[in-house]
């Protein structure tokens, strides 16, 4: 796959040709036909959601009628009299100890649960546990005071009880919590299977052991479990989807999402039927340089094997690019205040533009190829050149001609109204003795000159790193006026720089920057990054006072999940 | 399949905010633990209290909530169970009922009862800055407290309209409602 020519004239930007051995019959996809990876509650999440529908509709019907629950008492008294009868002391004193063991091992399962998705940080599954057992636990508690259904009638109760019986709070809450700790903890897969069946046998011993005691009445516990069941579920399925946000235990990034299973497959559908590409094989590319995405290699059936760069942008993406410029915004003020990102179409369409502006506008940037839909809002790959056998910039000798081709392509930014905002080595590749661009995820169009400032600063720092600060100098006045490069020093320091490039510059124990503003014949004051708006002070109280409620939740937390 | 989702969502969202001021909703649907029932029920309150001291032959009811007061929940458990009241001049919880299967009558002073079948003590530890106080009945298998926290200016007006408010219901009457709505199927106690 070759590089494009600088300059080359673009077909129709939507219509970018794929490399030809590739191509195949593109197909639409019609009305009414699942996207290649759909968003589902699956069947039995639907299943449990009708169960509780039910349940709930039952516990409406009870409300306003004291004689019902009496019917219903007369229906199920039976039951609990039979049990009752079977009644033997050791039996009893096991089921009390059971029973009387839901609250502490709620509590420690919490705990112990909480600490988990703290040390790997799955904040969004804390949430939903958080949300969810808030749910279930207001849920029965509001319906418990609607219907006010008394503990069994006629039946000695010999079990421990608070609240009214129905629905069953108890073993709602545990219910719940097993739900939880299986869709928090437990990888999918065999050991959740396995998780299901013992978490089943534990909330059904416990059931029987409070109908044994008489506690409840058996609809209350029907009514619990449906409740207990359903509620977690639904969060669990549509608001922290498997595909998306796997539970493993390997060290990795959280962003990067497994490309295996059914998004692997459907990764390849969605590429044959919506760019015509036969694709043979994904697989994970560059991982440890990407933060924000999940970069992919993507085989191209033909002969020989071409290969395809793709980015596959989740929600989780959306939300990492939020909280960055939340982040931003806080630390620096106006001068990061761009606004986030809606949707993920939305971010990989900003994407897919920036790249198809930079190819036009004749940088040495990867052939953009458009993005596929994989879940329509929730993800999305976007596709590109892949440029095969290249190595960063960190890792060549950077001659003469490399640094025209770094400085060069500053130049063409800025004639073309565009900031990269990323150059860092790793996203500066070499092939072939020349120099390439990537990563448009953080472009900006029409940019703040400070900002097109820092791009060149940025650019020769790169180049310095291997070779030396009075070449790149020497060269960069051949292309920009001593004040441009008195600018871009003055606008580049700390935090203006990618963090992978400070790290080079430490670990060279060299101050490249020093170095820089030694040799230039005029130095300008550093441009101020600390810019105070209403907007900022705002965001910085309203962040304080969120911490502050957060951190009186969570003690608060800690001592119940309720 | 996101209509359905969303909707059991919607669902459960508005049964459980639509509900969050169950107290102002009990006197709508008749679950004010009253004194007296409709015909074909029994009042759901009082038999969570039966269940709550089974050894209890009194179990207090609400005749009518006085005007500026409100009824706000039930709070049972076995052994224990309370009413609470707010009142719009004497604050949240201003009255407090629970029955229990015994009290602590320390320092209280017996008084005449207005109960042929119980005994009334009275503790004041309050009386600046509005009321507070207990008035305790003692009765077989049972004591009832009235654990009064008013902050209004008067105090002997409330105190007054709710006990003219609460009453008490035997255990034994409240067997014969529970025989006689289920037609002798179901019984109160399991003796």
């Amino acid at each position: 796959m070759s590089v494009p020519a600088k300059g080359t004239p673009r077909a129709d930007a939507g219509q970018l040709p794929l490399p030809s051995a590739a191509s195949a019959r593109r197909r639409r996809r019609p009305s009414g036909e699942p996207p290649p990876l759909p968003r589902q509650l699956n069947k039995s999440g639907k299943f449990w959601l009708a169960v509780a529908g039910l349940a709930i509709l039952f516990c409406a019907l009870l409300v306003p009628s004291g004689g019902l629950t009496l019917r219903l008492d007369e229906i199920e008294g039976p039951v609990l009299s039979g049990l009752s009868a079977l009644r033997l002391d050791p039996l009893t004193t096991f089921f009390r100890g059971l029973d009387a063991a839901i609250g502490p091992v709620v509590l420690v399962v919490w705990w112990g649960s909480l600490l988990v998705m703290l040390i790997w940080r799955r904040w969004r599954h804390l949430f939903v546990w958080i949300g969810t057992m808030w749910l279930v636990s207001n849920l029965t508690d509001v319906a418990n005071q609607l219907i006010q259904r008394p503990r069994p009638l006629t039946v000695e109760i010999v079990g421990s009880w608070q609240g009214f019986a129905m629905p069953s709070r108890p073993v709602a809450v545990l219910t719940a919590t097993a739900v939880n700790v299986l869709y928090a903890l437990v990888p999918a897969g065999r050991a959740r299977d396995r998780g299901k069946l013992i978490a089943a046998g534990v909330v059904g011993l416990v059931c029987a052991g409070r109908l044994y005691l008489a506690i409840d009445h058996p609809t209350d516990i029907l009514a619990g479990v449906a409740l207990g069941v359903a509620i977690p579920l639904a969060g669990w399925r549509l608001l922290v989807p498997n595909d998306v946000f796997p539970v493993t235990y390997r060290r990795g990034r959280a962003a990067h999402l497994d490309v295996t299973g059914h998004r692997g497959e459907a990764i390849l559908r969605a590429l044959h039927d919506q760019l015509g590409v036969v694709v043979t094989a994904v697989k994970p590319f560059g991982l440890e340089g990407s933060g924000g995405s999940t970069p992919l290699r993507m085989t191209v059936k033909s002969d020989p094997e071409t290969y395809l760069f793709g980015k596959l942008y989740a929600i989780t993406h959306l939300r990492s690019d939020r909280w960055y410029k939340l982040g931003r915004t806080l630390l620096y003020g106006r001068l990061e205040d761009e606004k986030p990102f809606n949707t993920v179409r939305r971010l990989v369409q900003y994407e897919d533009y920036v790249l198809r502006l930079m190819h036009s506008a004749g940088l040495p940037v990867p052939e953009p190829y458009g993005f596929v839909e994989i879940t329509p809002e929730r993800e999305y790959l976007l596709v590109t050149e892949f440029f095969a056998d290249a190595q960063e910039v960190g890792e060549v000798d950077v001659d003469e001609a490399l640094i025209d081709q770094g400085l060069q392509m500053v130049r063409q930014l800025w004639e073309a109204g565009l900031a990269h905002r990323d150059i860092k080595p790793a996203n500066l590749l070499v092939r072939h003795g020349r120099l390439l661009l990537i990563d448009s995820a953080f472009a900006e169009i029409r940019p703040s000159p400070w900002r097109q400032a820092v791009d060149l600063g940025n650019m020769m720092l790169v180049l310095a790193l291997r070779s030396d600060a009075q070449t790149v100098y020497d060269r960069a006045r051949l292309q920009f006026s001593d004040s441009e490069i008195a600018e871009a020093f003055a606008a580049t320091r700390g935090l203006t720089m990618p963090s992978q490039l400070r790290r080079m510059i430490r670990e060279h124990g060299r101050d490249l920057h020093a170095e820089f503003t030694k040799l230039l014949p005029e130095r300008l004051p550093p441009i101020r990054i600390q810019r105070w708006t209403v907007r900022r002070v705002g965001l910085l109280v309203g962040v304080v006072v969120l911490a502050v409620l957060a951190s009186q939740l969570v003690v608060a937390l800690l001592r119940s999940p309720l | 399949m996101r209509r359905p989702a969303l909707l059991c969502w919607l669902l459960l969202l508005a049964f459980a905010g639509g509900c969050v001021n169950s107290g102002a909703l009990a006197e709508d649907v008749g679950r004010l633990p009253n004194c007296t029932s409709q015909p074909g029920t029994v009042r759901r309150g009082v038999l969570i209290m039966a269940q709550a001291v089974p050894s209890a032959q009194w179990l207090p009811c609400i005749r009518t909530v006085p005007p500026g007061w409100s009824f706000d929940e039930i709070r049972p458990r076995d052994g224990e169970v309370s009413m609470l009241f707010s009142s719009d001049r004497d604050g949240m919880h201003a009255l407090t009922v629970l029955l229990r299967p015994s009290c602590d009558l320390t320092g209280a002073t017996e008084v005449p009862s207005e109960h042929p079948e119980m005994r009334r003590f009275e503790r004041v530890t309050r009386v600046s800055d509005g009321y507070a106080g207990e008035r305790h009945y003692t009765f077989d298998g049972g004591c009832v407290t009235y654990r009064f926290d008013l902050r209004g200016t008067t105090r002997a007006e409330p105190v007054a309209a709710l006990s003219e408010s609460l009453a008490f219901l035997s255990r034994q009457k409240l067997d014969q409602m529970v025989r006689q709505v289920s037609g002798d199927r179901l019984r109160l106690d399991s003796n």
